[in-house]
């Protein structure tokens, strides 16, 4: 089963009454909580570092303004997900329009800047190609396998999200991992065969 | 099963969501149990991925937003603005006059009007589609995909309008609308729809026809 997730982590029952009812530090609170969680599942998904911080600002706006409305009948973080999760997908429908301009304006489509352009540098080789390969996937097929594959949601829980039914999740996963390993394969086969072992054991770990 | 399974099956089987004759020939498959135990260890890597935190403590910058009085006016006004820019390029003389007068208003009228014209102009460019002067014409596949895409992803946004039309903000509503309309300015656009030129359509016929 994938690892327990960030957004997992266990907040305490009188400051979250006291975020649900405005109070702003106790909403901080959360921030210091949730912030790196939010950041890495909205780098994950975009690919970008600029676009990541500005959705987990987006996400914690929205997240003020509405945690009164936030019921509790699952965990908060759980909350904060799907809250940051719907922005990511916000965003991504205004990028389609923008892209659907750009390529009704005549230009090429080899303008969008490359996911993930901004790389961390400490990163080893073999995450590197990992990162990679899940930034040369089409954005559905991302959102698909990093909720699922890393954040446990059910298909029918991301049919949900996207608008689409569960088959549509399950097939998406597929097309993913074949995606994956075909890319995979190729970073691989210029490699040797000690970057070969490195990768698997970083897989295994 | 004799055949192998699918990718997709493969799958249920690691997420142990498979049915029996799947299981049963993956116990017996070496090659199949191969693909399982790949599966399972890209998942396995992604899981491994390093969590990467936010470069800036963010929150002061969250905190003078909002204080920052909500500028719903000037967001209003933004969102009619893209109403008659596309309104005003696309379907240009089709649109009333009550719409072009947004532009001057729109910073004071209220998200229930702008919404009634983002559904008006949603109607009126509908219309255009279906209307007898929507050439047909040879389109490339990369056109036709994009036709695809645009109907698509007009799906998406129905499915969300027509899932919980009563829980919608305003400010979500406005949002809705205003992608539905620009979704279906660009399919008209691109179906090509009398009265428009669209800039593509130059690039089209040109090709070849410069010798």
């Amino acid at each position: 089963m994938p690892k327990r997730s960030g957004f997992f982590a266990t907040v305490d029952e009188h400051q979250l009454a006291r975020a649900r009812r405005g109070d702003r530090r106790a909403i901080e609170e959360l921030y210091r909580i949730f912030a790196t969680p939010v950041h890495n599942l909205a780098l994950r998904l975009c690919g970008r570092r600029d676009e990541a911080e500005e959705l987990l600002q987006e996400t914690f706006l929205e997240v003020v303004r509405s945690i009164g409305s936030f019921r509790g009948d699952a965990p908060v973080g759980a909350w904060i997900r799907r809250v940051a999760v719907s922005k990511v997908l916000s965003r991504r429908r205004r990028a389609d329009v923008r892209r659907i301009e750009v390529e009704l304006d005549g230009r090429s489509d080899t303008e969008y800047p490359a996911a993930g352009a901004d790389r961390d540098s400490a990163v080893s080789g073999a995450r590197i190609d990992l990162e990679r390969a899940l930034n040369e996937l089409p954005e559905t097929s991302r959102i698909v396998l990093w909720m699922h594959d890393v954040e446990g949601l059910t298909h029918a829980e991301i049919g949900e999200l996207l608008g689409r039914t569960a088959s549509f999740s399950k097939s998406r996963l597929a097309r993913s991992h074949a995606a994956l390993r075909r890319f995979l394969n190729e970073a691989w086969s210029h490699e040797d065969a000690s970057d070969r072992r490195r990768v698997a054991g970083a897989a295994r770990r | 099963m004799k055949m192998h399974p699918t990718d997709e099956e493969l799958l249920a089987q690691r997420d142990g969501e498979a049915g029996p004759a799947v299981a049963e020939h993956v116990a017996a498959c070496t090659r199949c149990r191969e693909r399982v135990e790949a599966m399972r260890g890209v998942r396995q890597a992604l899981c491994s991925l390093p969590e990467i935190a936010p470069a800036h403590d963010g929150w002061a910058s969250i905190e003078a937003e909002l204080e920052r009085p909500r500028i719903r006016r000037r967001w209003l006004a933004a969102a009619a603005a893209v109403l008659v820019i596309v309104g005003g390029s696309l379907v240009g003389h089709r649109m009333s006059e009550h719409t072009r007068a947004a532009r001057s208003e729109a910073a004071v009228v209220e998200a229930a009007a702008v919404v009634a014209e983002l559904v008006a102009a949603s109607r009126e460019l509908e219309g255009l589609l279906d209307g007898p002067n929507m050439r047909s014409r040879v389109m490339s596949p990369r056109q036709a995909a994009t036709i695809v895409s645009l109907e698509d992803r007009i799906a998406e946004v129905d499915v969300v309008l027509a899932a919980k039309p009563t829980e919608l903000s305003d400010e979500e509503a406005l949002a809705l609308w205003s992608h539905r309309v620009r979704l279906l300015a660009a399919l008209v656009q691109l179906r090509g729809a009398p009265g428009s030129t669209p800039p593509f359509q130059h690039a089209v016929y040109s090709e070849g026809s410069n010798t």
